[in-house]
């Protein structure tokens, strides 16, 4: 893969998971620890339905379930209640992460799978040849930031949500039933989360601890971008995954991510400094 | 007093297999004992613990593997204490200059541990890659077998720690700390400055975990990137929540608990040993977040008719005052 290829896979992948992050963070005002294995159990439904025979788009409609169902879940243990503030969030996604990801282990295995790729060729553009996945995968990206856009500016539920957002008691003043859309956000997220793995799925190793990097990554991309906006999650992921891929390219993985994570946490403070918010 | 005795006499009654358990349950307790004082007691919640106590063990292969001799034996220790302490002061400084919220804190210093593993496995001869050290000795009385004498070198300086940490919660700094914890804006605007306050919180968390790490080495003879990730970072928030976060002893009984557990299951399912932990996590951080401790103290108090611990806790604050 050429250099360009990389990039549009890497932004990709990291804007899908990032815009679920930052819708769940947005209405819950919690960081959703267990993404990444949401991720992952989007990857596995993709490569577990690709050993059963399944069709590649059909596997991907089903991760996007899983991870939508893996999301519900957590509503289940309370994540939408009010006991519930920002550092329990975090330690509860995180603990339910383990438990998907320690349960995934025990059941399928903790080896890695592969899933060929549904679409064969290369395409010759931007001065080499990129796989014709990846430019799928690039397209399938925009379309749903699009869609996204569009949910989110000119739908009912898009409009409740931002409602739910920008101020949940104001909100709910108004007659917005707030717990509702907390799960319709899990759900938005965590579907959004089972695709980004089914669509990352042919291009690496399934395992059930590939989680975890996705993670830190979208971590960093929300927090680039700024939490909880998806126009800053993909303003993030084409910072974040371009910048990581091309230092890769010109050095090596290691020092690509020791600047790249580095560097993200400086923008954080000089951006916090610089906007002179009272804490 | 109990306690005390308790290791003291421990060693000489259980077989070694379990003392050497047990001498691993006191360091992890005691490493468990650094997040209690950056957290319990100041609210700052980190993710990056193992850093510390990597830096700590890291030392002890410094001290006795990659250099011989006593001025290595000394020295060492030291500059990693230094070193530990250092990096938890530039990660607070950072962080108090970012004005980063307990979340966003919480999230730097997950990535704060991803990058140590990262760059002591890339190390090369520094830090002996992915591998790390091995072979670093024991630390030994003279004519007592090694578990024993780590048992009594781990019971005798958590026990002083524990006592220096109760000494610290009763005095004025103890006091600073809570009120920064319970209301940030509120103890800002009497004056405190926050930021300092939960940064010396995190670096003396930092010295004890540095502390742990290099007893850990110690007795287990190995220090590997592992020791200082991410994993062993979230292990030790466990701990604490499982133990109790409220009670110092929560660290200890926490360690004990989950390593007690694990050592249950390590020869059959270890992994799910681990999903059971994580499973059984969830409903105690949310319904019970005093964890074992707290649930110890709740029966006892209830009997007694007398306040729970919690409350105790700020009371005793109160008092200092």
């Amino acid at each position: 893969m050429t250099t360009v290829g990389n990039i549009i896979a890497a932004v990709a992948i990291l804007f899908l998971v990032a815009a679920g992050l930052a819708i769940i963070f947005g209405v819950l005002r919690i960081v959703n620890f267990a993404h990444g294995d949401f991720v992952m159990a989007g990857a596995l439904m993709s490569a577990i339905g690709g050993e059963q025979g399944l069709p590649f788009v059909l596997t991907v409609v089903l991760a996007a379930g899983v991870g939508a169902a893996l999301a519900c879940a957590l509503v289940l243990l309370g994540i939408t209640g009010k006991r519930i503030d920002a550092i329990t969030g975090l330690l509860v996604t995180w603990a339910f992460g383990t438990v998907i990801r320690d349960g995934v282990a025990a059941l399928f295995g903790a080896h890695g799978r592969f899933v060929a790729t549904p679409v064969d060729g290369r395409v010759e553009a931007f001065g080499g040849a990129i796989p014709t996945y990846v430019l799928v995968l690039g397209v399938v990206a925009v379309v749903i930031a699009v869609g996204l856009y569009w949910l989110f500016s000119r739908t009912l539920v898009g409009k409740r949500m931002r409602a739910s957002v920008d101020d949940r008691q104001m909100a709910e003043g108004v007659g917005l039933r707030t717990g509702r859309i907390a799960i319709a956000a899990l759900a938005l997220g965590g579907a959004l989360a089972g695709l980004a793995g089914a669509l990352l799925s042919p291009m690496v190793s399934v395992d059930p601890f590939m989680g975890f990097s996705y993670i830190v990554r979208a971590f960093l991309t929300i927090v680039l971008g700024g939490l909880g906006s998806i126009a800053g999650a993909g303003v993030g992921a084409v910072g974040l995954g371009s910048a990581e891929t091309l230092l890769t390219t010109i050095t090596s993985s290691i020092a690509a991510q020791l600047v790249v994570f580095g560097g993200v946490a400086l923008v954080l403070v000089l951006r916090s400094r610089l906007a002179g918010r009272p804490s | 007093m109990i306690v005390a005795a308790g290791i003291a006499v421990l060693p000489f009654l259980l077989p070694s297999y379990y003392t050497a358990f047990l001498a691993n349950v006191i360091v992890l307790g005691l490493f468990a004992l650094s997040l209690y004082v950056s957290w319990s007691l100041a609210g700052v919640l980190s993710f990056c613990q193992a850093v510390f106590f990597g830096v700590g063990a890291y030392s002890a292969a410094y001290a006795s593997v990659k250099y011989e001799g006593l001025a290595a034996e000394l020295l060492y220790p030291v500059l990693g204490l230094a070193l530990a302490c250092a990096l938890a002061a530039l990660i607070a400084f950072v962080a108090s200059a970012g004005r980063l919220q307990e979340l966003m804190f919480a999230i730097v210093t997950l990535v704060v541990a991803v990058l140590a593993q990262i760059v002591l496995t890339a190390g090369g001869d520094a830090t002996g890659g992915s591998q790390g050290f091995f072979g670093i000795p024991a630390l030994q009385l003279p004519g007592i077998n090694s578990a024993a004498s780590a048992v009594w070198f781990g019971g005798a300086i958590a026990i002083v720690l524990v006592l220096l940490v109760r000494w610290l919660v009763r005095s004025r700094f103890g006091l600073a700390f809570s009120a920064v914890r319970d209301n940030e804006l509120r103890a800002r605007a009497c004056g405190y400055r926050a930021g300092f306050v939960k940064g010396l919180a995190f670096v003396l968390g930092a010295a004890v975990a540095c502390l742990a790490g290099y007893l850990y080495a110690r007795q287990n003879g190995y220090a590997s990137p592992d020791l200082a990730g991410f994993a062993l970072s979230a292990n030790v928030i466990i701990y604490l929540v499982l133990g109790g976060r409220y009670s110092i002893w929560g660290a200890f009984i926490g360690a004990l608990l989950v390593e007690g557990f694990r050592l249950e299951l390590a020869g059959t399912a270890p992994e799910i040993a681990s999903l059971i932990t994580a499973a059984v996590f969830i409903p105690i951080v949310v319904l019970f977040p005093g964890g074992a401790a707290g649930m110890l103290d709740g029966l006892r108090r209830r009997l007694a008719g007398a306040p729970l611990l919690r409350k105790r806790v700020r009371a005793l604050g109160r008092k200092a005052a």
